[in-house]
């Protein structure tokens, strides 16, 4: 393209010189053509002068008349003047030189006569004049000069006429090289503008393109969910994308560019992680004094709102060739959600931390509820140990637990803790906290009863209302919670507290979960009451059935044989001795069933028996049961404390038990040795024994006579085999002989 | 009398005192005869089989089998075989299924010697015994057929009426001045007592048997 446009100017260059050479050559032509048309009008005017000059002479000899002569004088310098000028111009051609050389002479000689003749008209008049006239006429001057000029003319023109042809070629030649010259020049100059063209167009695109990724680029900013700014070295803030603005606070960038630069401090409050103000070493800022910092947690509060915001930011130093820093670029990263979301975490666990703390509390109390309800403790004690667990979970040391009275308005009072029961007792079932939560069997929390006039029934009998004032006096805040005992209303568990208060759901939770421990333990209460009726009726109709298996059934066997005694004694006086000796043996033993019963019956008086007293007892009532003899053997004195002599006796009981019912023995054997260091009792028979693997359950209450056994801490050892008797042996190791003698009495308990 | 045509008596009893009682009983009646004693249902069953005796004396309450579920296994299989109950309960339950069993006397454990030979002497004829407190129960059971209206109380009665009428619970206690839960309490104790599932039962059969008025 530049080669073109060089090329080009040289051509025009060249051009020029070129036409500038034959310019001036044409006119060098056109002058020499000029020259030749000066010459012929010289010429001309040299004729004309002279015809002129010849008129004048005539008219004013023909009338003597001096205006003819006019400019006369003139004309004739004219003459001489431009006949000179025609010398001049024709310098460069001789013959023409020697025309004018021979013309100057005739012209002087013609314009003499012309001179002469004036001259005599005027001074000899008209005659005179016209003689010398008519005398020039025949020698004729006028005729020379006209042969020269004609010559002079005829050459002039032919020069003219050349010059005319030699300037046409030389025009035509110049017409050509311009043609020529413009054509190329219009081709160079096409051609580079071309060039010119697509290198302007190239440049257009270039910058389109350059706009065109500026604009996306700043597209591609705005779209960036992390901030952006770019502060030039004097702070002044250049840019900023829309998170930025809305990061900082802004509606939008142009709000944010167009802020003063101190809007932004007022505005916000910039803080570092630890809540402390960071305003002097904003990132940007560190940026701008050139320093390079890690990614810095910032958070931003709004002043006016208190809204808050973290960003991660981090601030980069752009440096110019010379080291200085030219700009601060700032991407804000936020991390609010982030931030906040951890904070809310942080918070949950700190809350479920408490919770768990609380829940913890709440099953510790309910672990002391559950023991205490396990212990068998009077209701009483329980209710209390419950207001206490309640009340030190619930923030108060008053509370009552009420039941409903089936009598009158009043409740009864069942369990009061932390307040006097004078001031618990006798509050009417209809004061409507605690009815309320009766009737609707829903926990009821007033936060400030003291905002509730309606509560004391104003129906109430002034003493009522007395009551309830009292209370109303010492407590403002109550958490009422029904008491429902196998889905019946039974009353109401109720906690005070001095000062108004407001209940949380979870309060109140607990609360209810306090009332049902409450509820357990009344349930419980009711059932040990029933158990214990139960009891009662269990013991009355085991001594109905021993009735039945002992006293009845040998009363009315041993009626049978009184009836039949009289006949028999007639018929085999021998079988009726012997039936006799029966009888006697059936009401002796009915005899040891009743006074066995009647021990039963009082437990203490059995205390006061010798064990060898007792085994008699059992051992009369057995065998006049199985219809065994039985031996009983007792060998000293045995000195034993009342729980054990009544253990040993049901553990005898339960053995001659097992043998009457069990065993078809014919002989029964019971012995009780009491020595120095233990004392041993033992019931065999010779009966028919059993398999101990093979008894099923606790079928012969071989366990419950282990247990009891255990109890005193005695031993019981059962020997037996199927067909060869059974042999129940007890030994108890006197407490005495246990302390002084422990290896006799642990091979005695191995024994 | 000769020795067989005596009659043979099985006594089934737990109680080792009965049945020595029952033995020496028997011994003094030329007609009768001891053919055994055994302790349990179980035991009878198998004497029946071995013995072949006329008549069981038969305890009811024993461990193992009891005497009802002997009695029942007796005679199915020994038609010949007549059982006497012989215990000290009466309760009408009882007296009904031991008869159901083939029982064909009842007598209780105060009989005489001679109320016991003779209810023995009958069940061999084919004649049935019963004690007369077991006769009582037995007449009553038959005569009386069981009125759960009679164990209604008057306010239950009160109430039935009120429910016959046709009044809701609340229309009742406001009538009847008490609470809303009495009686609720009451309906539930009437439908109870009548054994009936629903309120509507309770009246029908009310109407049906004429309960209240």
């Amino acid at each position: 393209m530049q080669l073109g446009f060089v090329l080009a100017l040289l051509l025009l260059v060249l051009m020029g010189l070129l036409t500038y050479q034959a310019t001036r050559k044409l006119r060098e032509v056109d002058e020499r053509g000029s020259q030749a048309a000066a010459a012929l009008a010289k010429i001309e005017a040299v004729s004309s002068l002279l015809n002129d000059a010849e008129d004048v002479q005539r008219g004013y000899v023909i009338t003597g008349d001096e205006r003819y002569l006019g400019s006369y004088d003139a004309e004739m310098q004219t003459i001489n003047q431009d006949v000179r000028d025609l010398e001049k111009l024709t310098v460069e051609y001789p013959s023409q030189q020697e025309k004018i050389a021979a013309l100057k002479p005739l012209i002087a000689t013609r314009l003499g006569e012309i001179v002469a003749t004036i001259d005599v008209r005027r001074e000899q008049g008209f005659d005179p004049a016209l003689k010398m006239i008519l005398e020039q006429e025949d020698k004729p001057v006028m005729d020379g000069i006209e042969a020269l000029l004609s010559g002079l003319r005829g050459e002039q023109e032919q020069q003219l006429y050349q010059r005319a042809a030699e300037a046409d070629a030389r025009e035509y030649d110049i017409i050509v090289r311009i043609a020529i010259g413009c054509m190329v020049a219009i081709m160079l100059v096409t051609g580079a503008g071309i060039l010119i063209d697509r290198d302007i167009r190239a440049r257009q695109q270039a910058e389109a393109n350059l706009r065109k990724s500026r604009d996306q680029l700043a597209i591609i900013l705005q779209g960036v969910a992390d901030g952006i700014s770019v502060r030039d070295a004097s702070g002044a803030l250049i840019y900023a994308n829309d998170a930025a603005a809305l990061a900082l606070g802004y509606d939008s960038v142009a709000a944010l560019l167009e802020a003063p630069g101190t809007d932004m401090l007022q505005k916000l409050d910039f803080l570092d992680e630890q809540g402390q103000p960071i305003a002097a070493d904003l990132p940007e800022r560190l940026a701008l004094r050139g320093q390079q910092h890690p990614e810095t947690i910032v958070h931003f509060r709004v002043r006016d709102t208190g809204a808050e915001r973290w960003m991660v930011v981090k601030a980069t130093p752009a440096f110019d060739e010379r080291g200085l820093v030219q700009f601060a670029i700032s991407i804000l990263h936020d991390i609010t959600e982030r931030v906040q979301a951890y904070h809310t975490l942080e918070r949950r666990v700190e809350e479920r931390t408490h919770e768990i703390a609380r829940r913890r509390q709440v099953a510790e109390g309910m672990r002391d509820i559950l023991a205490i309800l396990n212990s068998n403790r009077p209701l009483d004690e329980i209710l209390h140990t419950i207001l206490v667990q309640a009340g030190r979970l619930l923030g108060t040391d008053a509370g009552v637990v009420y039941r409903l009275s089936g009598r009158d308005p009043m409740l009864d009072l069942e369990s009061a803790s932390g307040l006097e029961p004078d001031m618990a007792d006798g509050i009417p079932a209809s004061w409507r906290p605690l009815s309320q939560a009766i009737e609707s069997r829903q926990p009821v929390a007033m936060s400030d009863i003291a905002e509730h006039d309606d509560l004391a029934d104003g129906a109430l009998a002034p003493a009522l209302q007395a009551r309830i004032a009292a209370l109303r006096q010492h407590f403002r805040a109550v958490l009422a919670v029904p008491l429902v005992v196998k889905e019946e209303a039974y009353g109401v568990m109720a906690l005070f507290y001095p000062q108004p208060r407001e209940f949380s759901r979870d309060e109140v939770a607990v609360a209810v979960a306090f009332s049902d421990q409450a509820a357990l333990a009344i349930e419980n209460a009711r059932l040990r009451i029933q158990a214990e009726r139960v009891a009662v009726a269990a013991e009355r109709s085991r001594l109905a059935r021993d009735l039945h298996d002992a006293v009845t059934q040998t009363l009315f066997s041993t009626t049978l044989i009184a009836d039949v005694l009289p006949r028999l004694w007639e018929r085999n006086a021998a079988e009726a001795r012997r039936q006799l000796d029966e009888l006697r043996q059936m009401t002796r033993g009915a005899l040891a069933e009743m006074r066995a019963l009647l021990l039963e019956l009082r437990p203490a008086t059995m205390a006061e028996i010798d064990l060898g007293e007792l085994l008699r007892l059992l051992s009369e009532m057995m065998g006049s049961r199985a219809r065994i003899p039985v031996t009983l053997t007792v060998e000293g004195q045995c000195p034993i404390p009342p729980d054990v002599r009544l253990t040993l006796y049901r553990i005898a009981q339960e053995a001659m038990n097992n043998v009457a019912r069990h065993a078809g023995a014919s002989q029964l054997a019971v012995s009780l040795h009491c020595q120095a260091s233990q004392i041993e009792m033992r019931i065999s028979d010779d009966g028919r024994g059993f398999d101990p693997a093979r008894v099923a359950g606790d079928h012969l209450g071989l366990e419950i006579m282990r247990e009891r056994a255990g109890d005193i801490g005695a031993t019981l050892c059962i020997q037996t085999r199927p067909g060869e008797g059974t042999q129940v042996l007890v030994v108890w190791p006197l407490p005495q002989a246990v302390a002084a003698l422990p290896a006799v009495a642990a091979g005695a308990r191995l024994g | 009398m000769s020795e067989y045509n005596r009659v043979r008596v099985l006594v089934v009893d737990d109680h080792a005192v009965v049945r020595s009682g029952l033995s020496a009983f028997l011994q003094v009646y030329d007609d009768l005869e001891l053919a055994g004693e055994v302790a349990s249902g179980q035991e009878a069953i198998r004497a029946c089989e071995t013995l072949q005796p006329d008549v069981v004396l038969m305890d009811l309450v024993m461990p193992g089998m009891d005497g009802t579920s002997a009695t029942r296994a007796i005679r199915q299989r020994h038609a010949g075989t007549q059982v006497i109950v012989l215990t000290s309960f009466w309760d009408e339950e009882l007296v009904r299924s031991v008869l159901q069993a083939g029982a064909i006397g009842y007598i209780l454990k105060n009989a005489t010697a001679e109320e016991l030979a003779a209810a023995v002497r009958a069940a061999h004829g084919g004649r049935p015994t019963f004690a007369p407190e077991v006769a009582k129960t037995l007449i009553q059971a038959t005569a009386h057929p069981p009125d759960p209206a009679r164990a209604l109380t008057n306010r239950e009665r009160e109430v039935l009426a009120l429910m016959i009428a046709g009044l809701s619970n609340t229309e009742i206690a406001e009538r009847l001045m008490v609470s809303r839960s009495t009686i609720k309490f009451f309906v539930s104790s009437i439908l109870a007592k009548l054994e009936v599932a629903s309120r509507v039962e309770a009246v029908a059969l009310a109407v049906q048997r004429n309960l209240v008025n």
